[in-house]
């Protein structure tokens, strides 16, 4: 397609000023969306990455996104890349006798709290439950739709993940009244 | 009773420190997305329209055989583009489809892509995925990928193509490449929200997979062989409205060989 010279500059125009608009949005979320998908992931790395990807994935549709729905749009895309990224583990995890054997992240485990290496035990469904509802503090309707999913699923995913939560021997160490408010 | 563990999240969340925002790699990535996205728009239609006309005779069944992994060490790659389709369904009124199309050469819409070379020939990163020769001989992560695929998602209504993106996909000859280029997104707004692809890359006895819905409906896929890596999978197109349950692999008899809950 042929733009005409008015239609070039307003094309420059409107990208540059949707691509200050993008800038701003990562620079002001960056990080509240690394520590959500920290807690998403159990690994900061992981984390970055995770939402690099999807900010980049985001990058060709912003110019449809308003600025009102842009975080829950972020937020929804970070949940479901994450589960991309889980079943693409799998199929790692599938490919495992092919691969060559990668060294233990001890220094990773080791800096991991007792809370994140439970939250990571969690089915994907259920501490996606856990970090909407108890990091994002979303409401159990607003966390039913961030996962399209009804009201009572929400509830009942979060009632199994703080089940196993307060069973978790990782979380022994914590002090009791944390375990017995859980 | 619930504000001890909004305090224990808070307490682990915070606790890292945060880097800067990689503000540019975002964008360049995000530019280079657009730009695969749009290339592929006016460039691949005509092939795409072709090759989902040929669906029936391409498209490779549980029982159909398939041209076997290679063996170690010798290996001979097709000498022209191939296009597999590895997963078709009708979804708000639209035929979808995932096809990947192996490329003997870098395609020039991947320039810039991790893993291919850019128009002037120079290689840029590496490839995705370093995996093991079967010989166990290791790949290094350095080395050269000499295996392009485009991974197609896209939608046609009345034999018409009226969405499509793909993904560049990077690797070595006679490896099972890894697909990660599907995600849970949909294409341009042509389809009803959350309309996602599901993918998995079986072990090379399963031909066909089952994947069970959270309405208890079921979508049955054969397994397809990519030409060029001999790797093996399948893909789904699930509606936005459903949740994926649980997938079934099985053998060419039937025979369940795994089984995951999702």
């Amino acid at each position: 397609m042929q733009l005409t010279p008015a239609a070039t500059v307003r094309h420059h125009v409107e990208t540059d000023s949707e691509d200050a608009r993008f800038s701003e949005f990562v620079a002001f979320r960056w990080t509240a969306m690394v520590r959500t998908a920290y807690l998403l992931t159990g690994d900061y790395q992981e984390a970055e990455d995770l939402v690099q990807t999807t900010l980049a994935k985001l990058y060709p549709q912003w110019r449809r996104i308003k600025d009102d729905t842009a975080i829950r749009y972020m937020r929804r895309a970070l949940v479901n890349n994450n589960r991309s990224r889980l079943r693409r583990r799998r199929v790692v995890q599938l490919l495992t006798p092919f691969l060559p054997d990668s060294p233990a992240p001890a220094r990773v485990e080791q800096d991991r709290d007792a809370l994140i290496a439970a939250l990571a035990a969690l089915p994907e469904r259920q501490r996606a439950v856990v970090v909407l509802r108890y990091w994002e503090d979303l409401s159990v309707e607003e966390t039913a739709h961030e996962l399209g999913c009804s009201t009572g699923t929400v509830k009942s995913q979060a009632s199994r993940a703080l089940a196993k939560l307060r069973t978790d021997p990782s979380l022994a160490p914590l002090a009791a009244d944390l375990l017995g408010a859980l | 009773m619930t504000d001890e563990l909004r305090s224990a999240l808070a307490e682990s969340a915070l606790r890292p420190t945060v880097s800067t925002p990689p503000v540019a790699d975002i964008l360049r990535a995000g530019r280079a997305r657009r730009r695969r996205r749009r290339l592929a728009m006016t460039a691949t239609a005509v092939c795409v329209a072709a090759a989902v006309a040929a669906v029936p005779l391409s498209r490779p069944g549980p029982q159909t055989a398939q041209p076997a992994a290679p063996a170690a060490g010798v290996y001979a790659p097709p000498v022209a583009s191939v296009t597999t389709v590895i997963g078709k369904n009708t979804v708000g009124g639209r035929t979808w489809w995932i096809l990947a199309v192996y490329y003997p050469t870098a395609p020039h819409a991947c320039s810039g892509v991790p893993g291919f070379p850019t128009p002037t020939g120079t290689p840029t990163g590496t490839a995705r995925t370093p995996l093991t020769f079967p010989t166990g001989k290791t790949a290094a992560t350095a080395v050269k990928p000499n295996s392009y695929y485009a991974i197609t998602i896209g939608a046609s209504e009345n034999g018409k193509t009226v969405s499509q993106q793909f993904e560049c996909v990077a690797g070595l000859h006679g490896q099972p490449t890894a697909w990660d280029g599907a995600g849970d997104y949909g294409l341009d707004g042509a389809s009803p929200a959350g309309t996602r692809v599901f993918n998995g890359q079986p072990t090379t006895v399963v031909t066909s997979a089952t994947l069970t819905m959270s309405n208890g409906a079921t979508m049955t896929e054969p397994v397809a062989v990519l030409p060029g890596t001999g790797a093996h999978t399948y893909a789904f197109i699930i509606p936005g409205n459903l949740r994926e349950r649980s997938v079934d692999e099985y053998d060419a008899h039937h025979h369940l060989v795994d089984h995951q809950s999702l």
